[in-house]
């Protein structure tokens, strides 16, 4: 699949007579674009633990696929361009999330790698709304849930750390941005020191936007190997 | 690691690779000197069982790599043991090796 993911700087595009303390009408000002369907807000910070260098983080709104006004947010979620899926840590979820179940009515749980740490827990089924867009009932990975403490060894071998806890994840959870959405950062005003920014989605297509947020999410079920499933 | 073998011989050691059955591929380099794996790399979807493939180093990586704070490419300097592990998800690749087991002449950047 081909993937879209543009950076864009406009700090590097503003031009430099706009930075210097004119009037807020100047094309220099750091204003966000207006709120709009395609648009969601980012931050470029270093988490809610302190120890990310320029992580850039976002809200996601998440909803029990049974009766979607009942809903939380989840703040201080990573957008992490290199993986699929929302992941959330159980301790910031308030919802009692359905469990994906295989078949046999087995409960799924994953081992999921990064590349300096792995993440552990069951994979849960939610209504994800980031945006003006909503994907139902995709499966969502329930990170560190103490229902399931017991972490397999083929998970641990590789001698990565667990990024289980809000401490050692440094996040909420992690959400990849990658859907056809183009990330915008915008350099705040010096005296803020904070970067903030959005994610606009491409404004075409919106049905076919949410198969895509779909399928990713679906990449969770079926394309991260190997699940694990207990009994 | 109930993978294929396949083994090749180089000027300064002999390549031995192995594809596991989940995909990642796995190079073991020996010295023909001594006979003894010197690097182990790895490339592919999953980072394999570094316990099996470090064998009695695994222990001092494992305590460097828990040890570590922040994120991004994993860089373990440890005296006589390096290893780095870089990638994202489903395209993994990493390296392993003893940098005074290194044959005359190999570079740690060759050993992918």
């Amino acid at each position: 699949m081909h993937k879209f993911l543009f950076i864009v700087l406009l700090g590097a595009l503003i031009p430099a007579a706009g930075c210097g303390g004119g009037s807020n009408s100047t094309p220099g000002n750091n204003s966000i674009a207006p709120p709009a369907q395609n648009v969601q807000a980012v931050a470029v910070n270093s988490g809610p633990t302190g120890n990310y260098l320029n992580g850039l983080f976002t809200s996601v709104t998440v909803c029990l696929p049974a009766n979607a006004s009942d809903c939380q947010t989840v703040n201080d979620v990573l957008v992490d361009t290199g993986s699929v899926g929302l992941r959330v840590l159980a301790s910031a979820m308030t919802l009692p999330l359905p469990q994906q179940t295989t078949g046999s009515a087995s409960p799924i749980a994953e081992c999921n790698q990064f590349q300096d740490g792995y993440t552990w827990g069951p994979v849960k089924i939610a209504n994800i709304k980031i945006a003006g867009e909503q994907a139902n009932s995709v499966p969502v990975q329930v990170i560190g849930d103490p229902a399931f403490s017991s972490v397999p060894t083929s998970c641990t071998n590789t001698g990565l750390v667990s990024e289980d806890t809000l401490q050692s994840l440094g996040a909420n959870g992690c959400w990849e941005s990658v859907l056809s959405g183009r990330i915008v950062v915008l350099p705040a005003p010096p005296a803020a020191r904070r970067i903030r920014g959005f994610i606009m989605f491409a404004p075409v297509q919106a049905a076919s936007r949410r198969r895509k947020l779909l399928r990713h999410s679906c990449r969770i079920q079926s394309g991260c190997f190997p699940r694990t499933t207990m009994a | 690691m109930k993978g294929a073998l396949r083994i090749s011989h180089a000027q300064a050691y002999d390549l031995h690779e192995i594809q596991a059955p989940f995909g990642t591929v796995v190079r073991e380099y020996v010295s023909p000197a001594s006979k003894k794996v010197f690097a182990v790399t790895w490339q592919g979807p999953r980072i394999p069982n570094l316990r099996q493939l470090l064998g009695a180093y695994f222990d001092q990586f494992a305590r460097a790599a828990q040890a570590r704070r922040g994120h991004g490419p994993l860089n373990v300097q440890l005296p006589g043991l390096v290893v780095q592990s870089a990638g994202h998800q489903r395209a993994f690749a990493g390296r392993a090796y003893l940098p005074q087991e290194l044959p005359q002449g190999v570079r740690a950047e060759e050993l992918r």
